[in-house]
């Protein structure tokens, strides 16, 4: 009788420990990949900053979840007006087809990219400027940026994403 | 006597030079055109801190957007649990503010009139006359405004007012 009761006392014991571990495990499994937070977006931007400073380039840099919704954004002083809307156009681009916003410039007048940027409410910008984030093999996101050339912009956001190392 | 006239003619000579070959490169460099007025990038991006924090304390997830004095997006943050709608919102209610000089929630009527429609026809981008975003000023003149988005429009505009103090 005792033994049993000890038996019962180990099996609960065992069983809380498992459920505290597994709990967790299963919860990932089951919302995906960790999503992309505001105060990342935030660090990416700050990084690009940074470099776009030390290169003397002034631009509006745009971060995106996977799906291409804005999560943050922001024009350096002195930035033109209009490069934050071609930010947010490469960016968007970049998260929704999983690339570098520079692959998809070739192919920006077939019929799927053109039906793409109708669906998106002709948002997108299929520039040089952008790319993905990506985390345990899923787009989680993209950062692009605007306001110098297209490959000062993409390199701007590849130092940005080594920089804070994603 | 000849040395101070030699020492004038080096003088006038490098301010020629200087007129003729350095005046003319930087004519040259592309800067930036004359903005609009508007609030600093990091006057923005502490507004933005600002709205955050309140939003915190209050509990709710935010969306939040500056403006300059053309509408155009200086900033714009979405805190993680906020709905991805609210970015377009926010931009919408701020951009209302910034081209009116007015708090977007004292635009209800005009949001309903014939002459809006019109008007959100001819700007291009989102234009939301609900309340929730607040004219920033700077010396008596309009620089912008802030908006917030993602809960009820009263804690929206609370958020907004509690960040203004930054400008």
């Amino acid at each position: 009788m005792k033994q049993n009761k000890n038996f019962s006392r180990a099996l609960l014991a065992i069983m809380i420990v498992f459920g505290s571990v597994a709990a967790p495990v299963r919860l990932a499994a089951q919302n995906g990949p960790q999503r992309l937070t505001l105060s990342e977006a935030q660090a990416i931007i700050a990084a690009a900053q940074r470099d776009a400073a030390r290169k003397n380039l002034r631009l509006s840099i745009a971060v995106v979840d996977g799906r291409g919704d804005l999560i943050a954004a922001t024009r350096m002083p002195n930035a033109r007006s209009t490069t934050m809307d071609t930010a947010i156009g490469k960016a968007m681009g970049a998260a929704i087809f999983g690339r570098p916003s520079a692959e998809l410039a070739a192919r920006s007048d077939s019929p799927l990219y053109r039906n793409m940027n109708e669906v998106t409410g002709g948002r997108l910008r299929f520039f040089q400027g952008a790319v993905p984030i990506v985390r345990n093999g899923y787009t989680v996101g993209a950062v692009g940026a605007s306001g110098a050339s297209a490959q000062d912009d993409e390199d701007n956001v590849k130092a940005a994403l080594g920089a804070v190392g994603l | 006597m000849f040395r101070s006239q030699y020492r004038w003619s080096v003088l006038a000579r490098s301010i020629l030079a200087t007129v003729i070959f350095v005046v003319p490169v930087a004519a040259q460099q592309r800067d930036a055109p004359a903005p609009p007025p508007g609030p600093t990038t990091a006057q923005a991006m502490a507004a933005l801190a600002a709205a955050q924090e309140a939003a915190e304390a209050l509990g709710v997830s935010l969306s939040c957007a500056v403006v300059d004095s053309r509408g155009d997006m200086i900033a714009m943050a979405r805190m993680d649990g906020a709905r991805f709608f609210t970015t377009d919102v926010a931009q919408g209610k701020a951009r209302m503010s910034a081209l009116f000089g007015q708090p977007s929630g004292a635009m209800a009527d005009f949001g309903n009139s014939a002459a809006f429609s019109s008007f959100n026809e001819t700007i291009p981008g989102p234009l939301y006359a609900f309340q929730g975003a607040l004219p920033i000023m700077r010396d008596g003149e309009l620089i912008g405004a802030m908006g917030c988005s993602g809960a009820a429009s009263q804690v929206d505009e609370d958020a907004v007012r509690s960040a203004l103090s930054v400008f």
